[in-house]
């Protein structure tokens, strides 16, 4: 263990953000939204989730990256 | 004048003001100002995306109207592995940094040995995937050209379908001019050219403006807010069936892939980085920088189906659409922002491939050859600039002759595509760099030239031959007739996607042949050296070794150096190293540490591969020598001494956890006997107290008792009082041992005599229990530490113990006394049933009662009063034998 060094869980997390945004993707998830005519105030319900889910993305990386920097002291600093 | 020439003048104008950028960029950064604008977050992110071109610019619309949402994928992947930032991009900006690398090529062979071949190999598969990346690019502003020249006669842009080679060929002409006058003003140190990250910033910033200014005017100015948008849309635009297929994720997997590993995005987000933090924010504002774009370019696609006629090309709906809505304002934008990322991306490509080429082709080729002229001072360095101008040259002449095949007719999405599949070959080799120790030189050659060959075989070549009769022919019979070999359907794999069969075929034939290569062999100690350095590169500790002999003198090193670098730099370098040594000379005294910094010092200028090779010249050792052999062997035993000290310690800790719980388990127990204790003092306490009570209570209520009865009850209830008085003082007497026990002062006592004494007082028991008393004199006349009244105490406490529970058939008492080293020993042993183990470690705590299941008197305190008088005289009491009689030794100081 480093001084310094983020904690065990936001790192987990930094790992599982992009699997989980694949899976959320990707087929056979996708198709879920996939539907013709489906679609909120106007617009399509694909288009609606996938930008949706992409800002949702942006904003874990947000959060995530902040508590990243915040613990991750040193940049020459040895954790992994 | 005609808005051509309009636009010809505001693109000259805005490549002035980008030469303006770049040269107060290089000046701050040379000044060491305005670090704070220059080498900061926002700047990296808007450098990183240079990833989006003309491609994005103009081409996403293109594609967006022909296959509906698939234009996003090209922005998902890049974002999955920006969001995902902290497990691959920090570690491979972490060794870029570290070891100065200059390019992808460079990242690679440094990881498989310093390889040339490696980095040849990379830098041909670069080349080759650029070419129709290039002539995207040039096609993009020939064609906006086109379409903002023939505006007034034809708004619908398709005048343009036709390129324009003339304008196309100046446009490349001015591309390397000022490619060549940005990015090889000098070699620098650093490979980092800062005044050129500032003007691609700028652009990326003129290319999100334009391109929201674009699709707000699609929405809000042709359209009536989002829902008209949507309204007006085609079907097939959001054709779910279609869309989500093998496709999409293949996509998804070659846009991630390539974000990483094309040439350009390789050298702005790891070799120009300036700090390993701007990732921090790089993570999340380049894939919202990509969202951004990615939300208004379908608006824009919608907007420009609805509105332009028939037969317009999708492509430059960008610039048509603006025209079409009578706003030539935008239009101008948006052309500004089509050159912005087609030139950004020119420049960016140019100096990575020109890099690569001059460092790993250029470089060793004259090193082999003996013709570079290591003469004079900057020599080399000339030679590296002069390589590189060339490179930049070639680079753009192949990519105007890709463009005059005539094989960029399909949409630029479709020919970017081209260019990723191929960048991505070096997909295989790069993760194994970060991942797998054992992944070797020989893995990385098969895989990059199997997949690499599969690639230009399937890909490359049907789009750049098709129309010629000789590969038509190959094309449709297969190669020498063969079926199975066709380009278009490897082993019969037919498909109706030639990029996703290309794709799955190189990246299977490339990992197959890396795996299989890097098995056959096992890692050459450089290799095994630098996997270490890759793949642990958070675990990194110092310098770990690097491999040079020491037969170089400073001199000869400093001859090298001022070759690659210059006299100055290099004095400069020397300099500084020779004072973090502590030397008054100006030379450093020449060691391995002193020869690696060197290196990675050159390789920062001509790649790792070449400085290597450079410094080999000089220190003469081609192979590692056993000094050498026997560091890494140290380097490996001190990881091993590490591994061990850790698990040492964890042992460590293992045992004061069990001394803990045994600690724990004994107050427990102590805590326990106390309750008992007190439960069995206020028993006996209550017993005569009960007695005493009934009886004084008979004598009051009943005045007319028999005198005889009337003094046997008071002989009652004075015995009982003498009882309690008794067991209080007994009580007592263990606070007052434990506390000092003033009034009994120490002096010299006969032990012998204490012992007679004891033994006497306790003749009425051992009569009464029938024990038979052996006694053994073992001194003479000696005296120890105590008090008289005391020690006879302690003795007869363990007599009668050893008589209430040395029950036997034949009970015998042994007291013996003996002398042994300055103490006086006195043992007494009963031969009765023992101390069981468990409560021979408690015998001594006060509280403890007799033995297991025997019913006794007394508060069991005997023993604990004993232990602490016998304590007190600076003796010791000791259980020392339970298994056959209880046995207690009192050791006492003999004066």
């Amino acid at each position: 263990m480093n001084r310094g060094a983020p904690s065990g869980r936001t790192r987990d997390l930094a790992l599982v953000l992009p699997v989980f945004g694949t899976l959320a993707l990707v087929p056979p998830f996708i198709g879920l939204f996939a539907r013709p005519g489906m679609a909120v105030a106007g617009i399509p319900l694909i288009v609606v989730y996938l930008f949706g889910l992409w800002l949702a993305l942006i904003l874990a990386a947000l959060v995530l990256a902040r508590r990243l920097a915040k613990d991750d002291g040193a940049p020459d600093g040895t954790d992994g | 004048m005609t808005l051509r020439d309009l636009a010809l003048l505001v693109a000259v104008g805005f490549a002035l003001l980008l030469f303006l950028i770049a040269f107060l960029g290089d000046r701050a950064s040379a000044r060491g100002r305005g670090q704070r604008w220059i080498a900061s977050p926002v700047v990296y992110t808007l450098s990183v995306s240079v990833y989006c071109t003309s491609w994005t610019f103009y081409g996403a619309v293109g594609s967006a109207t022909r296959d509906g949402l698939e234009y996003l994928t090209i922005y998902l992947g890049p974002t999955l592995v920006f969001i995902g930032f902290w497990s691959l991009l920090r570690r491979i900006l972490r060794i870029s940094r570290r070891d100065n690398i200059t390019s992808i090529a460079d990242f690679i062979s440094s990881r498989y040995g310093k390889s040339d071949a490696v980095a040849a190999i990379v830098t041909i598969l670069a080349l080759l995937a650029a070419a129709p990346y290039i002539a995207l690019q040039i096609k993009a502003i020939a064609t906006s050209f086109q379409v903002l020249g023939a505006a007034t006669e034809d708004p619908t842009g398709s005048a343009a379908a036709i390129l324009d080679l003339g304008v196309a060929f100046w446009i490349t002409v001015g591309l390397a001019l000022f490619t060549i006058l940005f990015g090889t003003r000098s070699v620098d140190i650093h490979e980092r050219h800062f005044g050129v990250v500032a003007a691609i910033a700028f652009e990326a910033l003129v290319k999100l403006v334009a391109l929201v200014a674009v699709g707000l005017l699609a929405v809000y100015g042709v359209a009536d807010g989002p829902g008209d948008v949507f309204a007006r849309m085609a079907a097939s635009t959001v054709d779910a069936e279609e869309t989500f297929a093998m496709r999409w994720v293949g996509l998804i997997l070659l846009s991630g892939a390539a974000v990483i590993c094309l040439p350009r995005q390789f050298q702005v987000a790891f070799v120009e980085n300036e700090d390993e933090r701007h990732l921090f924010t790089a993570a999340w504002l380049f894939p919202l920088y990509l969202f951004v774009l990615s939300l208004f370019i379908l608006p824009i696609a919608i907007m420009g189906q609805a509105i332009l006629p028939e037969g317009s090309n999708p492509d430059m709906f960008v610039l048509t659409m603006p025209m079409a809505a009578g706003r030539i304002d935008i239009a101008l934008l948006a052309f500004l922002g089509g050159f912005s990322s087609a030139t950004s991306m020119v420049i960016v490509s140019c100096i990575a491939l020109s890099t690569m080429i001059s460092n790993h082709i250029l470089m060793p080729l004259a090193l082999r050859s003996k013709a570079l002229p290591l003469s004079g001072s900057g020599d080399v360095q000339r030679f590296l600039l002069v390589s590189r101008r060339v490179a930049i040259c070639f680079i753009l002449a192949l990519g105007f002759l890709y463009l005059r095949t005539g094989a960029t007719a399909a949409g630029l999405a479709s020919i970017g595509l081209i260019a990723f599949a191929g960048a991505i070959q070096v997909l295989p080799a790069l993760l194994g760099a970060l991942y797998w120790e054992g992944a070797n030189r020989r893995g990385a050659l098969l895989g990059l030239v199997a997949g690499g060959s599969v690639w230009a075989y399937t890909l490359f070549a049907p789009n750049l031959l098709a129309g010629a009769p000789w590969w038509d022919a190959l094309a449709q019979a297969g190669p020498g007739g063969i079926g199975w070999l066709r380009p278009g359907a490897l082993f019969g794999m037919e498909t109706d996607d030639p990029l996703m069969h290309a794709l799955f075929w190189s990246l299977a034939f490339n990992t197959l042949a890396f795996v299989a290569g890097s098995l056959s062999r096992l890692p050459t100690p450089i290799e095994r050296l630098q996997a270490a350095l890759f793949v642990r590169v958070f675990e990194e500790r110092g310098d770990a070794g690097t491999l040079r002999g020491r037969a170089a003198t400073v001199d000869q090193l400093f001859d090298l150096a001022q070759r690659i670098m210059g006299a100055d730099r290099a004095y400069g370098i020397f300099r500084r190293y020779a004072e973090s040594q502590g030397q008054a000379s100006t030379f450093p005294t020449v060691d391995d540490g002193f020869i690696a910094h060197l290196e990675r010092r050159m390789a920062a200028s001509v790649g790792a591969a070449s400085a290597r090779a450079m410094i080999l010249s000089v220190t003469g050792s081609e192979t590692i020598s056993l000094d050498e052999l026997v560091r890494i062997a140290d380097e490996t035993a001190r990881l091993m001494r590490h591994s061990d000290e850790v698990t040492r310690k964890s042992d460590e800790i293992e045992r004061a956890a069990a001394q803990l719980t045994a600690a724990n388990d004994r107050l427990r127990s102590l805590d326990r006997q106390k309750d008992d204790f007190l439960s069995q003092v206020s028993h006996e306490l209550r017993t005569p107290m009960t007695s005493i009570r009934a009886f004084t209570e008979i004598l009051a209520e009943t005045p007319d008792l028999d005198p005889a009865e009337r003094r046997r009850f008071i002989g009652i209830i004075n015995a009982e009082s003498i009882r309690l008085t008794g067991l209080l003082d007994e009580i007592l007497d263990v606070a007052v041992v434990e506390s000092g026990d003033g009034g009994h002062p120490l002096e010299p006592v006969d032990p012998e005599r204490a012992l007679d004494q004891a033994l006497d007082a306790c003749l009425g028991l051992t009569r009464a229990a029938g024990v038979r008393v052996e006694r053994t004199r073992g001194t003479d006349d000696i005296r120890v530490t105590g008090n008289p009244a005391r020690l006879g105490q302690v003795f007869i406490n363990i007599l009668s113990n050893a008589i209430k529970y040395g029950r036997s058939d034949d009970p015998v008492i042994r007291v013996e006394t003996r002398v042994e080293e300055g103490t006086c020993i006195v043992a007494i042993a009963d031969n009765g049933p023992g101390i069981p183990a468990a409560e021979a470690r408690i015998v001594f705590d006060k509280f403890t009662r007799g033995r297991t299941g025997e019913t006794v008197q007394g508060a069991g305190l005997g023993l604990a009063i004993s232990h602490a008088i016998v304590a007190r005289f600076g003796g010791a009491l000791r259980l020392v034998s339970s298994e056959r009689g209880a046995r207690f030794e009192i050791a006492l100081p003999v004066v």
